[in-house]
């Protein structure tokens, strides 16, 4: 049987984990808290693919239309 | 100032290689270029304020008085039928737990897909047939109480199936007494009555004889020198599970079920695409971003959510706004149980209650008073 | 402006002590009026609610009708009833609390674990709605068991408890009546409330069932006096007269000891017109009617829906200085402007303050009054008091004009360059609204520039639009920089322009800019004066080429190379050598190949030379261009003319032969396809019975006819032809349009498939049953030229009526859609930071669109033209 990993799907852009200081400069550059950040679930699939838990941060890296490259982030939650 | 985006710096690095192969350009010429282009960017940028949300919601929603209403067109395979325009819009804003009409499209991965046998191999796979598209006729004999399926002879052929695979198939269903009579299977359930018999013959039509349940077909198409599986219905899940199918680029039209299977993002990345091509194959002009903007909503609480009563207009923090939405009195009757507070930071409340909107010029909160100047 | 703000609004439940502590009076009886007219005392339209009635003074706040806002009286109801709104909530809240120690029934932990969750969730409302959620199931399970069905505080059994639309609970088959659930609700603590979703600051689960009844103020409820001075009384008014008379009944009944039974059917009848009185349209509950037998509009339904106060009253609002009228096309107004009609522009005023720089002026228009045009209507002294110019008093208009100073404001008529919106509905899109500059003129219509009808998506065919007043300085600025038509020329949809040339003036283009089209010196002179625009020409020169022409319009420096409309898609472009007109060299503001055609500026399109002037040399130049070459072009037009006759569709007979041909070769065909498939010889295409194989096959075939029938027609239909002209240059209709008219009509269709449905098994009775062929499955093998047979003409109004149906049925689709998109989206808004967030501060996008780039602003969805720029340095060197 074949084991399907969501991560290199053409879909799927990549999920980076954020350290944790990397996660309060973000939220110092954008002057936020936690609960203002989009949310990605921890029973996501790719989540699950990357290992990462709940109350940690993904930086997640489009590429292709309309800026080449573009960065975003989730806060994963239960 | 801003920083070029890659797709910018890409595209100048290019251009001014290719206009220096022409005629050579200075340094100092290199360096004006450079800094026009970046003028130029910052220049074009969004005003802080835009209403970008309501500026979407026209781009998007406007052209709708431009669409077919035809539910049901061929795209891509002539053989397939796919719903397009309006209703398909409408479908992926409401993000529907099924699509009308699910979709695949499944790559094949090298050494597959250049071979016509081992695609259609793969195709056969996918394809699940049930006794019912097999057989001519699955009649009930009332005098006998028995059932009479009546197999189709190029269809077995062209599925591959024999008979014996089908009864065999049959047993599993329910051990009842089985005659064969060439092309005819003769189920006899013993005594039973006729509800029983009935239900009995639907068991027997919907037996899964092989493929993947609820995918009614698969069609093989050559594209792009490749030959590419589409399917009617949809399953993820298990198509990713057969050799030979290629898991990086396979992907359905259910933006329900790659998010299931691929996460959010993926679904994000999926909305973007139906209604992208959707309008495209309308012949509609519409600007990526404000679509981007609008999967982007539906996407930041980490599942799909449709725009409306039960998804994203539903969950607003405003109660005016929900309660000027739809179901007026629910929403005002149980602001008052739970003692709810509007803070009043959105348009339609502000409209409501007659104070300036918190868009456009309407952001900035400096006041002036009038009387004291003059 | 105040500076007054509202910050927030909380949302409670009136106690029956709020309701009397506000009201003003108590109302005991159910008459209005005695017989003299005069409101009754402690009636239901007590003075003392509020007036209604203009010139008299209200006995409770002594304002005059229309500054007073009415105040609230209340009814003490004999025995308590359920509110009607909250009947489900009782029922949850009944469920989760025990009956005899009135505690939720949750065990410590339990209530430890969800008051802490619940705390923690009230940050984001959806997280506590799901708590609450769970907390209300959690709560009522203990009931449903079967065994250890107990209380965890007291132990004692729980019953089950039904609740039976709409306001009846059993308690395993007992009923509860309001009195008990009442008591019951009272001694619930305020911890144990709030675990129930309530805020018992505000809202205290007992407050659920009424004692008192707030009676509306008057105002809100106000009777009309019918012609005959008989008054009729608003539908609440005559449900709170029900109310009272049976609350009355039921307190005698009570208080004469009456039998269990009496009472209680005067209970339920009292909690029906109660519920009623709420909401009419409760399901299980019969609605209450008028007299008449019409459904009495009460509370709920006051605030629902469409013609509810919240979106007719709340959310949309009507307004002053506005207008409405007719719409006429007017080529001379530029696109930034709007004709106004005289009439108009003295009705609507913009108040101007006096200064020592406008003091004279103003006064003279109040001298001249408000019958005269440029004029005024009202000035407004210092103090804030407003004066009306008279019309007909010169004298005291002298005196208004001398006692203007400083300070004064003068409501003066709309003149020309005031800024004013302007608007068309459906309102789909933001250039449905747009400023333009006022243009008075005599008449009575708005006058539109034709170039702006596309972003309204007006037409003339009795269209109206609306019209408004910016009052301050600062709308008017507003309106002016960011609103006006110039600055909306590129669609924030698509980044292309939305304003631009249409119909004739893309096909004048072409007539006035293809090669061999020439005008002498006195022509052009003529023309240019004509149609008003101030360029130098030189005057040497005797012969004007019509490209020669056209270029006078174009910034000196403009460069631009494109393939256009009319181009023929040859194999190998000859580009700069095209032979027919196809395709466009600009160099140095010249025009030196091709013919202006649709692809340079038709509006909606994607149009190079429109696109380029706007985004390179701003909007002004843009507008500048729209604004003379529609005047340019309506004088090619006047000399060389543009008509359309039947001749322009009409074939010669070599080519209907040839028509007639492939069409009578497309039949047969389609007749041996339905030989092969009668013979069994037909093979089912994959995954296809036969039947659909057979129709795709046939539609296949002749689709292919009609195409092979068009381009026939199409080679012979030239460039000499003005419908022709049109359909390629892209000013109105298509190729296909033509060839319809004279070749061929083709497949009439009906949800794609051809004409099957009507009599049995047949689609006319012309026909045999099932016939097949493609005449009797609609094929129209006539053209519009040559006419119809009626049975092809029944076809093609079964077709044309899918059309309309589905026009219909679209519109009222994709305006719900619209609807609910943007009340989704309309809170998303960039903030300083270029993020793009929701109300809540809640992050959308990192950066808008991903590079934050405007669409509007953008070349083609694309940041930056680097070619244009690039281009631009090289050739400065």
């Amino acid at each position: 049987m074949k084991k399907i990993d969501p991560t290199h799907h053409e879909l799927v852009p990549e999920h980076v984990v954020l350290e944790e200081e990397e996660v309060e400069d973000l939220l110092q550059i954008y002057n936020i808290t936690r609960d203002k950040l989009p949310l990605i679930k921890a029973a996501d699939p790719v989540v699950k693919a990357i290992g990462a838990r709940p109350g940690q941060v993904v930086k997640i890296i489009r590429r292709g239309s309309p800026a080449g490259e573009a960065v975003t982030y989730r806060l994963i939650i239960k | 100032m801003e920083p070029l985006p890659l797709s910018v710096r890409e595209e100048l690095t290019e251009k001014l290689l290719a206009a220096n192969e022409k005629r050579n350009l200075t340094i100092s010429q290199i360096d004006a270029i450079i800094q026009d282009v970046l003028e130029e960017y910052n220049r074009v940028l969004v005003d802080p304020g835009e209403p970008v949300g309501t500026v979407a919601a026209q781009s998007i929603g406007e052209p709708g008085t431009q669409m077919t209403l035809s539910t049901f067109h061929y795209a891509g395979v002539a053989e397939i039928n796919v719903t397009l325009g309006l209703p398909r819009i409408i479908e992926i804003v409401d993000m529907r737990r099924k699509p009308s009409t699910p979709v695949m499209t499944v790559f094949l991965e090298e050494g597959y897909k250049t071979d016509r046998e081992k695609a259609l191999r793969v195709a056969r796979l996918i394809e699940g047939t049930t006794v019912e598209n097999i057989a001519r006729s699955v009649v009930m004999d009332v005098i006998n109480m028995n059932l009479v399926v009546t197999l189709d002879e190029y269809k077995l052929d062209d599925q591959k199936i024999s008979i014996d695979d089908i009864i065999k198939k049959l047993k599993k269903v329910k051990n009842v007494e089985m005659t064969q009579d060439g092309f005819s299977i003769i189920l006899n359930p013993g005594d039973v009555s006729l509800m029983k018999l009935r239900k009995f013959a639907m068991r027997v039509r919907n037996t899964q004889l092989k493929g993947i349940k609820k995918i009614k077909r698969a069609l093989i198409r050559k594209e792009d020198g490749e030959y590419v599986i589409y399917t009617e219905g949809s399953k993820l899940t298990d198509v990713f599970k057969l050799e030979g199918v290629d898991t990086t680029r396979t992907t359905t039209n259910d933006v329900r079920e790659i998010h299931k299977v691929l996460g959010i993002e993926a679904a994000r990345n999926a909305i973007i695409k139906e209604i992208k091509e959707t309008l495209d194959e309308q012949g509609l002009d519409v600007e990526v971003r404000h679509i981007m903007l609008l999967a982007d909503l539906m996407t930041v609480d980490g599942e799909p959510k449709p725009i409306g009563r039960h998804g994203i207009s539903g969950e607003k923090s405003s109660i005016l706004a929900r309660a000027a939405f739809e179901v007026t009195t629910r929403h005002l009757l149980e602001a008052g149980k739970q003692g709810m507070v509007d803070s009043l930071n959105g348009v339609t409340e502000n409209v409501i209650i007659g104070q300036p909107i918190p868009v456009g010029t309407g952001t900035v909160e400096l006041v002036m008073k009038s009387r004291e100047v003059t | 402006m105040s500076l007054k703000v509202i910050k927030e609004i909380k949302f409670g439940i009136l106690s029956p002590d709020a309701i009397r502590k506000m009201s003003v009076v108590k109302i005991v009886t159910a008459d209005t009026y005695d017989d003299e007219g005069y409101p009754i005392e402690k009636g239901l339209v007590d003075p003392r609610l509020g007036v209604i009635d203009p010139g008299l003074k209200c006995r409770t706040c002594g304002m005059r009708f229309g500054e007073c806002p009415g105040h609230f009286g209340h009814i003490e109801l004999a025995r308590p009833v359920i509110h009607m709104g909250y009947a489900k909530e009782i029922y949850k809240v009944l469920k989760g609390v025990c009956h005899n120690c009135y505690r939720v029934l949750l065990d410590n932990d339990e209530i430890k674990k969800y008051s802490k969750r619940l705390k923690e969730a009230k940050v984001r409302d959806v997280e506590k709605q799901k708590v609450l959620k769970i907390i209300a199931k959690q709560s009522a399970r203990r009931r449903r068991y079967t065994k250890n069905n107990i209380c965890p505080h007291c132990g004692a059994e729980l019953p089950r408890i039904r609740f039976e639309k709409p306001t009846t609970y059993m308690e395993n088959t007992e009923k509860l009546s309001p009195s008990d659930i009442r008591a019951r609700l009272e001694k619930i603590s305020n911890e144990d409330a709030e675990l129930l979703g309530f805020d018992p600051e505000v809202a205290r689960p007992e407050w659920l069932i009424l004692t008192a009844l707030p009676v509306a103020p008057v105002t809100v409820r106000p009777s009309i006096t019918l012609e005959s001075g008989a008054r009729s009384e608003d539908d609440m008014t005559h449900k709170l007269v029900d109310i009272i008379r049976i609350n009355q009944r039921l307190r005698e009944n009570i208080d004469a000891g009456a039998p269990q039974l009496i009472v209680e059917d005067l209970w339920e009848l009292l909690q029906y017109h109660v519920t009623t009185y709420f909401d009419n349209e409760v399901s299980g509950v019969p609605p209450a009617r008028h007299r008449s037998g019409r459904v009495l509009k009460t509370l709920a339904q006051r605030l629902k829906g469409k013609e509810g106060r919240f979106r007719n009253n709340l959310s949309g609002k009507r307004v002053d200085f506005s207008a409405r009228t007719v719409i006429s096309p007017d080529p001379n107004v530029s696109i930034n402007e709007v004709g106004v009609p005289t009439p108009v522009a003295m009705e609507l005023t913009i108040p101007e303050r006096v200064t020592y720089k406008t003091r004279d002026e103003l006064r003279n228009l109040v001298l001249r009054g408000p019958s005269q045009h440029p004029g005024a209507n009202y000035i407004i002294r210092p103090d804030g008091r407003r004066k009306r110019i008279p019309a007909n008093d010169e004298e005291l208009r002298k005196t208004l004009a001398e006692e203007l100073d400083v300070g004064y404001v003068v409501e003066r008529h709309l003149r020309n360059g005031d800024v004013v919106l302007f608007n068309r509905q459906p309102s789909l899109h933001r250039l449905s609204i747009m400023a333009h500059e006022v243009r008075v003129m005599p008449y009575r219509t708005f006058r539109l520039n034709l170039c702006v009808c596309p972003p309204y998506n007006a037409d003339f065919d009795g269209d109206e639009m609306n019209l408004h007043v910016p009052q301050t300085e600062e709308a008017q600025a507003e309106a002016l920089i960011l609103m006006r038509v110039q600055e909306q020329i590129i669609s924030p949809r698509y980044g292309e322009p939305v304003i631009g040339g249409v119909q004739d003036y893309v096909s004048g283009a072409y007539i006035l800019t293809r090669d061999g089209t020439e005008f002498t010196k006195r022509e052009v002179e003529e023309m240019l004066c004509m149609a008003g625009l101030d360029v130098d020409i030189p005057q040497d020169k005797n012969l004007w080429t019509g490209k020669e022409i056209f270029s006078l319009l174009l910034p000196p420096d403009l460069n631009v190379e494109y393939k256009n409309k009319i181009c023929r898609r040859c194999t190998t472009c000859r580009e700069k050598d095209c032979p027919y007109d196809g395709y466009v060299v600009i160099k140095d503001g010249k025009l030196l190949k091709g013919a202006i055609d649709g692809m340079a500026y038709k509006a909606r399109s994607e149009c190079k030379l429109l696109d380029k002037l706007v985004k390179d040399y701003g909007t002004d130049t843009g507008r500048k261009f729209l604004d003379s070459i529609t005047r340019l072009i309506l004088w090619v037009l006047g000399m060389k003319g543009i008509t359309v006759d039947m001749n322009d569709v009409e074939l010669d007979q070599d080519a209907k032969d040839r028509i007639e041909e492939v069409l009578l070769d497309g039949e047969n065909k389609v007749d041996r396809l339905i030989d092969a498939y009668h013979n069994g010889e037909l093979e089912p295409l994959p995954g296809q019975s036969l039947e659909e194989t057979l129709e795709k096959k046939i539609m296949q075939v002749l689709a292919a006819a009609r195409d092979r029938a068009g381009q026939i027609a199409e080679e012979y239909l030239g460039m000499e032809r003005f419908s022709v002209i049109m359909a390629k240059t892209g000013a109105k209709g298509n190729m296909l349009d033509l060839t319809q008219m004279a070749a061929c009509l083709g497949q009439m269709s009906v949800r794609g498939e051809r004409l099957h449905r009507g009599y049995n098994n047949r689609s006319l009775s012309h026909f045999k049953e099932n016939e097949l062929s493609a005449r009797a499955r609609g094929f129209v093998r006539s053209s519009y030229n040559k006419g119809l047979s009626p049975t092809e003409f029944f076809f093609h109004s079964m077709g044309g009526r899918e059309g309309l149906v589905d026009t219909a049925v679209r519109t009222a689709q994709s305006g719900y859609m619209q609807r609910r998109l943007m009340n989704a989206m309309q809170d998303l808004k960039v903030e300083y930071d270029r993020t793009v967030r929701d109300n809540t501060g809640l992050v959308i996008q990192f950066m808008y669109g991903e590079d934050g780039v405007d669409p509007a602003r953008s070349d083609y969805g694309k940041a930056v033209d680097i070619d244009w720029i690039i281009h631009k340095h090289m050739e400065a060197v």
